[in-house]
């Protein structure tokens, strides 16, 4: 087991010195750099890359890089002028985090729930209902729903702040988090409610289910124990990439409801060429995406010895 | 495991229960607005939705979020208001005859942390903006200073041979290199505002990135500041013209949408907000008042005379070729069908709210050279001359490239310019939407054709256009040149004469507009809607924008 985790983090070691080093040397390659402003002369460009050090050599550049990454230090940004950028990481990271924990648990609990109604009643209007419903959800983008969840709640109903996250020092609490989470949320809850259901249905007729009716089982305790509990095995291997997707930010949410996250960061340093905050940003989001993964595994070689003897 | 799993899944479950009973609780108690139960004067406070502050350091900071705030938070020699110079820091000002000396003599004022505001304050400042090691954007501000640009670019490494002396606590020199009849206007600007030296020494880089991390000398305090979410300011008590400040606090909301930004201002969250496109028709539809104003940025086609390939570059050289492409265009057309609003045709290359002598510049100069809307009969003779000239036919042509920005709006105009060029002359343009910074770059390289481009006034004078398309000089990526024109600006920019400078620019306009390496396209006027109860917000061309220093509300 030892021997397996090892492997699998010098692996994920490995993932993320490839992916520092292609970002690294990719986004040097995009026309223009984070100073190209019209307003600026050669000789103040010049000043402006002897103070970030481009005036050295690409691969000093790097080794520099490389050390100071060693040390957990991102560096700074170049937009956001002296704020490091693991500071700004500190500030919306968490904030990105707490809506896409909401995010997760409303999608996962309701999905799960819209997917037992509809499988208990195939091909009733119930389950018409959450085809529906799920269509909707896989195909209305967010920017769309954002809007029309503002107008009508906020805008035209007002009973819903329109925008901003809460803040309590501010008297802004949980209100502020409910459309952002609808938002967020609807398009795991679509997709979740219909592998629920097509689980459900597949386990109904497994030997077991028959057995568990043959000895007497009421049909409550049927669906409960045994029909539901196997159905919702093969959701877990969903379960860590939507965590992933829904912690890291959404760009399209956080800008429609003015929340200070960090999915808006991205755009933001790519718009910019803020050479430090992509760097720094991909690396966050791919060791994130890489320990969830690791995680993942380990849970997998729990539960399935299988997989370990396998690798 | 499954027990486990399960177990998760069961408390989700509970969760989401919970949640979905909370929202029903407490959705009717969000209040739309509440009253303040005191009976004493209600505090005046105002809302705004802004985008985060990217650099508060006056020195290095150069974008409009951080001139509109610090235009609050710091105050300068002189301070600029409505286009207008007004006694800053300095009471009172002497300008030599020669118009190379200015001696500010400044007035008894504190720092917010009780500090006095010291003519040294500025000196270091100000050479703190020239040093090539602060790397400020915006060094080329203290060109205009004796040595500012030699410090700048390396030539001289001894700061203290910057024209900024400081005579005494009270009392500022200022040397320029060559008179300029603008100067207390950039004075005023955000990269002569102070900063401190010891506190720039204790934060080094981190200098006004927190509200404590920062020192200010201003009519506002700075009280809050959460990154990418909100930031607010306040009233300064101790401000030496505290009586003229109205609002007692500014609560600034981060939101860069522009359609949540008008939910929140529908919704009440906000008292002002920026509309464009149909949502003025919109407002003015619903009775609400929508208010305009120009905001200096002129907009424009610049044409690289080589082209992006031979090809391209032979037509491109061509003036009577560049003439056609400008006649074919119907600006107001565009005007009309896409901005919807008073931005005005591009019929010249300086703007109608820039200083002159004693007037506004294009007033004491009237001219124009293009029409508002399109005439293709002028086009198409332009277009005959240029054929002949170059010895070729129309179906020859080549398919040139639309250099444009990113976005929907850029691109309906690019695409009404392409139909137009095609209907008017039969000429064909591809569109090339980019980011900013890229293309920025490929204009740099003049690796384009014709580039949908814009330019904002930096300081109050017509110098701010004029110098652009002078040969070789940094803005002009077009490849033209004109001896005369070039004779003609840099005389203006050392000329003590403001009457014989302004002759000066204006035949030097006339050259370059009528040779057209830059088409002209319109000036922008912006459109925005306010709460009947906030009166008095500036808005201008020219640094702060919008100016809320003297705002009130009345309710």
């Amino acid at each position: 087991m030892l021997r397996y985790i090892g492997k699998r983090l010098v692996i994920s070691l490995i993932t993320v010195w490839v992916l520092v080093t292609l970002t690294f040397f990719l986004v040097r390659l995009l026309p223009g750099d984070p100073f190209t402003n019209p307003k600026m002369t050669p000789e103040i460009k010049a000043n402006l890359n002897k103070y970030y050090g481009f005036d050295k050599p690409l691969p000093v550049q790097y080794a520099r890089y490389l050390g100071n990454l060693a040390r957990f230090d991102l560096g700074v940004s170049m937009k956001y002028k002296g704020r490091t950028v693991n500071g700004i990481l500190k500030t919306t990271a968490p904030v990105s985090a707490d809506l896409g924990i909401r995010a997760v648990i409303f999608a996962v609990s309701t999905g799960l729930l819209l997917g037992i109604i509809a499988a208990l009643n195939k091909d009733k209007v119930l389950d018409k209902l959450t085809i529906f419903l799920a269509i909707l959800g896989v195909s209305i983008p967010g920017f769309v729903m954002a809007a029309f969840l503002q107008f009508i709640f906020g805008v035209k109903l007002r009973w819903l702040p329109v925008a901003q996250w809460m803040n309590p020092a501010k008297g802004m609490g949980f209100e502020h988090t409910i459309l952002p989470t609808l938002c967020l949320g609807f398009g795991t809850l679509a997709v979740f409610s219909r592998f629920m259901r097509t689980s459900m249905l597949e386990v109904v007729s497994t030997d077991y289910i028959k057995t568990a009716r043959a000895k007497g089982l009421s049909p409550l305790q049927v669906t409960v124990k045994h029909q539901i509990r196997n159905a919702m095995l093969p959701i877990v291997t969903m379960l860590g990439p939507t965590i992933a997707a829904l912690l890291t930010g959404s760009f399209v949410i956080e800008t429609c409801f003015a929340i200070p996250g960090i999915g808006r960061q991205m755009i933001i340093a790519m718009n910019n060429q803020d050479y430090p905050m992509i760097l720094g940003l991909t690396i966050f989001f791919g060791v994130f995406l890489i320990a969830m993964n690791f995680i993942t595994d380990l849970v997998y070689g729990l539960v399935d010895p299988r997989i370990r003897v396998a690798k | 495991m499954k027990k486990t799993l399960a177990l998760v899944l069961v408390v989700l479950l509970v969760l989401s229960i919970g949640l979905t009973a909370c929202k029903q609780a407490e959705t009717p108690a969000t209040p739309d607005a509440t009253p303040t139960p005191e009976v004493k004067a209600e505090p005046k406070v105002l809302r705004v939705g802004a985008d985060e502050p990217p650099a508060l350091d006056p020195q290095i900071g150069t974008d409009q979020v951080s001139i509109g705030l610090n235009n609050l938070l710091l105050e300068g020699l002189v301070r600029i208001h409505d286009g207008k110079v007004q006694p800053g820091m300095a009471e009172k000002w002497e300008i030599s005859a020669d118009g190379l000396t200015y001696t500010f003599h400044l007035r008894d004022a504190k720092w917010n942390d009780g500090k006095s505001v010291t003519a040294q304050d500025f000196e270091y400042s100000w050479r703190r903006l020239v040093d090539p090691k602060t790397a400020s954007e915006y060094a080329f501000q203290g060109y205009y200073i004796v040595n500012g640009e030699e410090i700048n670019t390396g030539k001289i490494t001894d700061l203290t041979q910057l024209g900024v002396k400081a005579v005494d606590e009270k009392t500022l020199v200022v040397t320029l290199k060559a008179p300029c009849t603008y100067f207390l206007s950039l004075a005023g600007f955000l990269s002569f505002m102070p900063s401190r030296e010891d506190k720039v020494t204790e934060f080094g880089e981190a200098y006004g990135t927190e509200v404590d991390k920062f020192v200010t000398n201003g009519p506002f305090l700075f009280k809050e500041w959460t990154h990418e979410a909100n930031y607010a300011v306040e009233k300064n008590p101790n401000y030496w013209n505290a009586a003229a400040i109205k609002l007692d606090r500014i609560e600034y909301t981060v939101v860069v949408d522009a359609a949540t930004a008008i939910n929140m201002y529908e919704a009440g969250d906000i008292d002002m907000v920026g509309l464009t496109g149909n949502d003025i028709q919109r407002f003015k539809d619903a009775g609400k008042p929508v208010y305009d104003y120009m905001d200096g940025a002129l907009f424009y086609l610049q044409v690289n005379l080589k082209g992006k390939s031979p090809a391209t570059g032979k037509f491109l050289a061509n003036q009577n070729f560049r003439l056609a492409l400008g006649y074919a265009l119907d600006r107001q057309a565009i005007i009309d069908a896409i901005m919807k609003n008073k931005s005005l045709p591009g019929s010249r290359l300086v703007p109608d709210n820039l200083m002159g002598v004693k007037d506004r510049y294009t007033k004491e100069n009237p001219w124009s050279f293009w029409p508002a809307n399109a005439d293709s009969a002028k086009a198409k003779s332009h277009l005959e001359l240029a054929l002949k000239e170059l010895n070729t036919t129309v179906d020859k042509l080549p398919t040139f490239e639309l250099l444009n920005y990113e976005g929907d709006r850029s691109r309906q105009f690019g695409e009404a310019m392409q139909d137009m060029w095609l209907k008017n002359l039969g000429v064909k343009f591809e569109m090339k939407q980019i980011v900013f910074k890229e293309k920025l770059q490929l204009a740099t390289n003049q690796q384009y054709d014709v580039d949908f481009a814009g330019w904002g006034p930096d300081y109050d004078d017509a110098m701010t256009f004029m110098d652009l398309f002078v040969k070789d000089g940094g803005h002009n990526n077009t490849g033209w040149g004109d001896a005369r024109h070039d004779e003609l600006i840099n005389g203006a920019k050392v000329e003590a004469d403001p009457v014989k400078r302004s002759k000066m620019m204006f035949e030097a306009e006339q050259i370059v507009v009528s040779s057209a390496p830059v088409i002209p396209i319109y000036a922008r006027a912006r459109n925005y809607t306010m709460q009947d109860y906030v009166k008095n917000v500036v808005r201008s061309a020219m640094g702060a924008d919008p100016d809320f220093v003297y705002t009130d509300i009345v309710k």
